[in-house]
C-alpha cells in the first residue's frame, strides 16, 4: 500500500536509488522507491560485464551480481513502487513536494518532505548526432543493443560498425564478437578513444577489433533494412573530408556517442541546469535549488564507476537527512584545463566539515597538480601522474575555513625539476 | 629493452613498462599490476561473461560467468560449450551450471542472475 505522506521518496530504483534507501533507512521512516521498470536495479541488469564494485565491495562484479548486493540491504519496511511513472510533481510553499504516479494499481498521489532523483542518464538519440542518409531498421544505441542481446537474447546483425568509443559501445564490440557477429570497426570521431584504456585493451585489442580515430558515419544507406554507411575521415576541426569517404556493407549500425542525464523530472520541478554536465545545478549537499530536491548518480552527471553511483545516493540521503538552514550560494570557479565541477556552487549556510568535488578534465594532461583555493588560500592539492577526460575524478576535501566568498579548482602542470 | 602494456585489473588502467627480464615492472599504482604484466606476457588470462538459454519466455536468456580466469586462447572454446547449454528450471545467482570448466580446476561456471521460472 502506498502512503499518503512520506519523509522521502527516491525517484529511479538503479545503483544510486539503491543505495540511497539503503542509506536513508538511517535517517527516515517512511521512504518509498518509484522505480519505472518490473525490477530494481536499474541499467546494471543488462550490464552482465565485470568490473563494478572494485572499490564498494572490493570484488569484481557483474552488473547483475553488484544490484543484487544492493537489493539485499533494502530492509523490508521500505515501500517500492514498480513499474511506476511519476508524471506530476511540484515543489508546495512548505518546501514538501507533491507527487504524483501512476502504476499497475492506478494512480497514486502523495506528498513527501524529502525527495531525491536517482532516475539516471539516457544515451545521446542518432538524431541528437545528427547522420545523413535513410531510416532502415538495424541502427541502435549500444544500450539498445545490449538489451537485445542480453535480456531477449537476440543478436542485431551479424556485421556490425559501431560508432562512438564510449565503454558501452566497447564492451558491445565485445559482446557481438563473443555472440558470433563480426564488428567491422569501432569509429571514433575525436582523436583520442572516449573509454577507457582497460576497455580498448580488453574489448578491441584482445579481439583484434580496429579502432578508427578522427573517423565518423557520414551516411546511412538502405530502405528498410540497413545495408551499408559511408564512413569518412575528419580534420583536427572534426569536418567530414569528403574525398575521403569510404561506404561499407553492414546490417547493423551501433551508436554509442554518450550519456545524458534524464531531465524529465528536474524539467517538472523547475531544476536550474547545468550546461556543463546538462544535469542540475547543485550544492555540496546534492541539493538543487529547489529546496529538499536532492540528486544523486548519473541523473546529476554521467559517472565513470557504479561504485561512485552508489556513494553519491547514500551522501544524498545523508544530506536530506539534516535541517538545512536557509540557503546562500557562493559559485565554484575553476581554470581553462577543467571540463566542469560538481558541485556547482556552495551553500556556506550548510557547510559540513567535509564536501564531495567531482572533475573532469578538458584535454590529457600528464604530471600535473590539482589545486583547491579558498579566497585564494590553498586548502587542498593532489599530483596526478595523469588526467584524461573519459576519467571523473571524486575528491571528499576537508574544509579549514566555513566563511569565504570564493572556492575555486586549477590543475597546473608540475614545473620539470 | 622496454615494453609498454596497459594494465586491465581495475579501471585506473595503470600505464605498465617492464624490460625483457620482466624483473622490473615501473607503472603500477598497486602490486596486482605487477603479477598482471609477468601473466599477462606469459600467459594471458581473461574473465568470461556471457549469457545461456532458459527454456522461459520470460527470461530467453539469463547471464553466467567464470568464476576465475582462462587462458585468452581458451575463450571462444568456452563460449561454444555456454552457446550449448539450456537451463530447464529455476535456479539462483552463485549456482553452478558446470563444475571445473573446460578442465579448469578452479574455474565454474556460475549464474549471476535469478533463474526464476514461469
Amino acid at each position: 500500500m502506498i502512503k499518503n505522506t512520506y519523509d522521502v521518496v527516491i525517484i529511479g530504483g538503479g545503483p544510486a536509488g539503491l543505495s540511497a534507501a539503503s542509506a536513508a533507512r538511517k535517517y527516515f521512516k517512511d521512504i518509498l522507491i518509484i522505480e519505472r521498470k518490473e525490477a530494481l536495479g536499474g541499467i546494471l541488469l543488462q550490464c552482465i560485464h565485470d568490473g563494478f564494485g572494485l572499490t564498494r565491495y572490493k570484488e569484481e562484479l557483474t552488473g547483475p551480481e553488484y544490484a543484487f548486493k544492493e537489493i539485499a540491504k533494502l530492509k523490508e519496511d521500505i515501500d517500492v513502487a514498480l513499474n511506476a511513472n511519476v508524471y506530476y510533481l511540484k515543489s508546495l510553499e512548505n518546501d514538501d513536494i507533491e507527487i504524483k504516479f501512476y502504476d499497475m494499481e492506478g494512480v497514486h498521489h502523495l506528498i513527501t518532505h524529502k525527495l531525491i532523483l536517482a532516475n539516471g542518464c539516457r544515451e545521446r538519440s542518432n538524431k541528437e548526432i545528427a547522420i545523413l542518409g535513410t531510416n532502415p531498421a538495424g541502427v541502435y544505441s549500444a544500450g539498445e543493443a545490449q538489451y537485445l542481446i542480453n535480456i531477449l537474447g537476440k543478436l542485431p546483425g551479424r556485421r556490425c560498425l559501431i560508432l562512438g568509443s564510449g565503454d558501452i559501445g566497447l564492451i558491445m564490440a565485445r559482446r557481438l564478437t563473443l555472440e558470433g557477429a563480426k564488428v567491422i570497426g569501432v569509429y571514433e570521431i575525436k582523436n583520442t578513444p572516449s573509454g577507457l584504456e582497460r576497455n580498448i585493451v580488453q574489448c578491441l585489442k584482445d579481439y583484434d577489433i580496429p579502432l578508427h580515430l578522427s573517423m565518423s558515419v557520414s551516411k546511412v544507406h538502405g530502405r528498410k533494412k540497413l545495408e551499408a554507411v559511408s564512413v569518412v575521415k575528419v580534420d583536427e576541426n572534426m569536418k567530414m573530408i569528403a574525398s575521403s569517404e569510404e561506404k561499407i556493407a553492414c546490417d547493423t549500425l551501433i551508436i554509442s556517442s554518450g550519456l545524458i542525464p534524464m531531465a524529465d523530472m528536474t524539467k517538472k520541478l523547475n531544476v536550474l541546469k547545468s550546461p556543463l554536465t546538462k544535469g542540475p545545478i547543485i550544492s555540496q549537499n546534492y541539493e538543487t535549488n529547489v529546496p529538499n530536491v536532492f540528486v544523486s548518480g548519473n541523473a546529476l552527471h554521467v559517472h565513470n564507476l557504479v561504485d561512485d553511483v552508489s556513494y553519491t545516493g547514500e551522501r544524498a540521503a545523508y544530506f536530506a537527512s539534516l535541517n538545512l538552514k536557509e540557503r546562500k550560494y557562493i559559485d565554484v570557479s575553476f581554470d581553462k584545463n577543467i571540463t566542469y565541477v560538481v558541485p556547482q556552487r556552495i551553500d556556506i549556510n550548510n557547510l559540513e566539515d567535509k564536501i564531495d568535488i567531482a572533475f573532469r578534465v578538458k584535454k590529457e594532461l600528464e604530471d600535473v597538480t590539482l589545486k583547491i583555493k579558498i579566497d585564494d588560500v590553498i586548502i587542498f592539492q593532489r599530483k596526478f601522474i595523469k588526467l584524461l577526460p573519459p576519467e571523473m575524478v571524486l575528491l571528499n576535501v576537508k574544509m579549514t575555513k566555513k566563511v569565504f566568498d570564493k572556492l575555486h579548482l586549477e590543475v597546473e602542470e608540475n614545473k620539470k625539476v | 629493452m622496454i615494453h609498454h602494456l596497459t594494465c586491465i585489473v581495475c579501471p585506473n588502467g595503470c600505464a605498465l613498462t617492464y624490460d625483457d627480464k620482466l624483473d622490473e615492472v615501473k607503472g603500477n599504482k598497486c602490486p596486482r599490476g605487477e603479477s598482471f604484466a609477468k601473466e599477462e606476457i606469459l600467459a594471458p588470462k581473461r574473465n568470461l561473461t556471457a549469457l545461456v538459454k532458459t527454456i522461459y519466455s520470460n527470461q530467453p536468456v539469463v547471464s553466467v560467468r567464470l568464476s576465475n580466469k582462462i587462458l585468452k586462447k581458451d575463450i571462444f572454446q568456452a563460449m561454444k560449450i555456454i552457446d550449448e547449454i539450456i537451463i530447464d528450471h529455476p535456479m539462483k545467482l552463485g549456482d553452478i551450471i558446470i563444475k571445473d570448466f573446460l578442465n579448469y580446476q578452479d574455474v565454474n561456471l556460475i549464474l549471476t542472475k535469478d533463474v526464476k521460472g514461469e
